[in-house]
């Protein structure tokens, strides 16, 4: 289990399930900011499970390093070329009805399950 | 030689190519990037805009419950300025916020038999509002039934138990009852004291009794005719906890001239601060009242004091921001000396 605990938001990645959770609120200032999160996930990219779930239902708000995070993710996994993406959002959440769906300029068959 | 020469250009050569190829590729990730962020960025400020349009919808309808409630709950209280022949009075209150716990009540007897009370209740805002509510309603139910004023906060220390008791609530009273008294009281004072004294007739100067009870609250002022101010020392436990009603309340009684003024306060006079930070205190307090104009003149003396009051209390305040609720009555006996 990796695992990151901040005030604001919280970020696991579970190996049984290859399944990436994230938590909270992504407001964090500049790149510097979200560089253990940008580790977590291509820490997992490069462990190229066949599948790599990444749960963001409960982000209720992501700024646009986060969001840079996010893509260059799925920039490693496109590279890496052995992982499918699966990405779970929330409609509750209006930033990922619009953004999520931008995963897959990388990842063109990311499956993205928006409840 | 040529041949190694040439498999090493074309081994750059590739190189050179691998290397455009994966420069061409992050350029395009780049620009994938910068239109995928920059359209995050619009959903999101699109998304804060319509936030910040419900927020001040929902503000603007906040505000209109409250000054709605404001006028509710202004509407609870009697009229400023009770229109009664022997006791001049004039009531003020102002909440810190939008509503307060703050109050004032009075009530006659009868036409020499007259009380008044300012309320305070713990907190301020909407919660310490409904509770002033109900102590105001308590209060008035507890004028149906012949208590003296010790008995009367024990009543009301009861009966608001179990609405302020629960969360921690409570409401500092400061409760009087002035008894006027009449050219035949006076008349038969005195003779009554020739019977047993076998003295000259003295006609004497007229008076009237003041009883004062205090539940947490400030004790009143009390503004002689000739300027000098009395503040009795006096606590009580603060209505609402059911402590009034085991330990009971000291009830003095002191006696009043014509023209001598009777003022209540609630907490929010004395803690008013000033924007250095600075409370106004007991000290301070007292020379205000001091200071006030004390004139044996009884047309329109206590509002006179009250604006003096409201005047240099608001003075101190400045611009600060208001710190407490603030409530002041002014009382004074009418007649000829």
């Amino acid at each position: 289990m990796i695992e990151i605990k901040h005030p604001e938001y919280h970020a696991h990645y579970n190996p049984e399930t290859t399944t990436i959770v994230i938590v909270g609120i992504l407001e964090l200032k500049g790149a510097t900011e979200y560089n253990p999160l940008q580790s977590l996930l291509l820490e997992v990219a490069e462990q190229k499970p066949s599948l790599v779930t990444l749960d963001v239902q409960n982000v209720e708000f992501m700024n646009s390093s986060g969001i840079s995070t996010l893509l260059r993710f799925g920039i490693k996994i496109r590279d890496l070329g052995v992982s499918r993406l699966k990405i779970l959002g929330s409609n509750q959440h209006s930033w990922q009805t619009k953004s999520l769906k931008n995963l897959q300029r990388f990842v063109q068959n990311a499956d993205i399950d928006i409840k | 030689m040529e041949n190694v020469a040439q498999d090493e250009l074309l081994a750059q050569l590739a190189a050179l190519q691998a290397e455009n190829i994966s420069l061409r590729q992050e350029n395009e990730d780049l620009q994938e990037m910068l239109e995928a962020v920059t359209e995050h960025s619009d959903t999101v400020s699109a998304d804060l805009r319509h936030q910040a349009a419900i927020l001040a919808e929902t503000y603007q309808r906040t505000q209109d419950e409250l000054a709605l409630a404001r006028q509710i709950q202004y509407g609870l209280l009697s009229p400023s300025h009770p229109d009664w022949d022997k006791l001049e009075v004039i009531c003020y209150t102002t909440p810190a916020t939008q509503v307060g716990g703050d109050f004032y009540a009075y009530h006659a007897f009868n036409d020499n038999h007259l009380a008044l009370a300012v309320g305070d209740v713990s907190g301020k805002g909407v919660s310490a509002a409904l509770l002033m509510a109900t102590c105001l309603s308590l209060f008035q139910t507890s004028l149906l039934y012949r208590l003296t004023p010790a008995e009367r906060l024990i009543y009301l220390d009861k009966m608001l138990m179990p609405y302020s008791k629960f969360r921690n609530q409570n409401c500092a009273m400061s409760y009087i009852e002035v008894e006027i008294k009449s050219k035949e009281d006076e008349v038969n004072n005195v003779n009554n004291a020739n019977n047993v004294n076998d003295e000259p007739v003295l006609f004497p100067t007229p008076y009237s009794l003041l009883h004062v009870v205090n539940a947490g609250c400030i004790p009143p002022y009390i503004k002689r005719v000739n300027g000098e101010v009395e503040q009795p020392e006096m606590g009580g436990f603060a209505l609402g906890q059911g402590l009034g009603a085991i330990a009971g309340y000291q009830q003095l009684t002191i006696e009043l001239s014509p023209g001598d003024m009777i003022i209540l306060t609630s907490d929010g006079v004395v803690e008013a601060n000033n924007i250095d930070g600075d409370m106004l205190g007991f000290d301070r307090l007292m020379q205000i009242v001091r200071d006030a104009p004390s004139s044996s003149n009884q047309r329109q003396g206590s509002e006179a004091v009250l604006e003096h009051l409201k005047r240099e209390v608001f003075t101190f305040i400045g611009s600060a921001e208001p710190h407490d609720d603030i409530t002041m009555v002014v009382a004074q006996v009418r007649g000829e000396r």
